[in-house]
């Protein structure tokens, strides 16, 4: 084999080795996680947001057409939220605005992501798969609130 | 004849190859960071 051919096979196995040790840092030391079908669960038939410690919710979220349930959730920053999504008629998406959030919402079938809301502000989310003549309507929003701001309203939590 | 002999014994060294690999592997980098620092920043 010639030297440049060995230079360049040992450049790519060192590039690839490098983004494979990023991959593995993001996913062991950040807690990146990726969407998790989760199959030993029946589908659950009305939305609801429980606390399940301090600043961790659960949340159980209904796509159907076109809307989501629920819509708006209120929470303060810092919280993490435990999405479970699935589908009460045909397939949907869940995308949620500057986070890495991107579900599928799918009948008789629920599926699972974290996230940390760090920052206050308004993160939209939306359907991301076509799902009918009111596709682009079908959208909602977190709400997440300053520290210490306590207009939690609206039956969210 | 002669300029053949010539050009038969320069020794070869593919510069157009190894630039190209070069930019290559930086374009990749910049491309692959780029889309991994992204995805960092919305944790």
């Amino acid at each position: 084999m010639d030297r440049s051919e060995k230079i360049a096979l040992g450049l790519s196995g060192g590039l690839l080795a490098i983004f494979f040790a990023a991959i593995l840092y993001a996913s062991a030391v950040l807690d990146i996680q990726v969407p998790t079908c989760i199959t030993d669960v029946e589908p659950f038939t009305s939305d609801s947001i429980i606390e399940i410690a301090d600043n961790e919710y659960e949340l159980h979220m209904i796509a159907r057409m076109w809307s989501f349930q629920p819509s708006e959730i209120t929470l303060p920053a810092g919280s993490t939220v435990h999405i479970y999504v699935t589908s009460q008629d045909i397939i949907h998406g869940f995308k949620v605005d500057e986070k890495n959030v991107n579900l599928m919402a799918t009948p008789d079938a629920v599926n699972y992501m974290k996230v940390t809301f760090q920052k206050p502000g308004v993160y939209s989310f939306a359907c991301h798969e076509f799902c009918g003549v009111a596709h682009h309507t079908m959208a909602g929003r977190f709400r997440i609130l300053e520290p210490g701001d306590n207009e939690l309203s609206g039956g969210e939590i | 004849m002669k300029e053949r002999e010539d050009f038969e014994s320069e020794p070869f060294y593919p510069k157009g190859a190894i630039a190209f690999f070069v930019v290559m592997i930086v374009v990749f980098i910049l491309m692959w960071f780029s889309i991994y620092f992204e995805v960092l920043g919305r944790v």
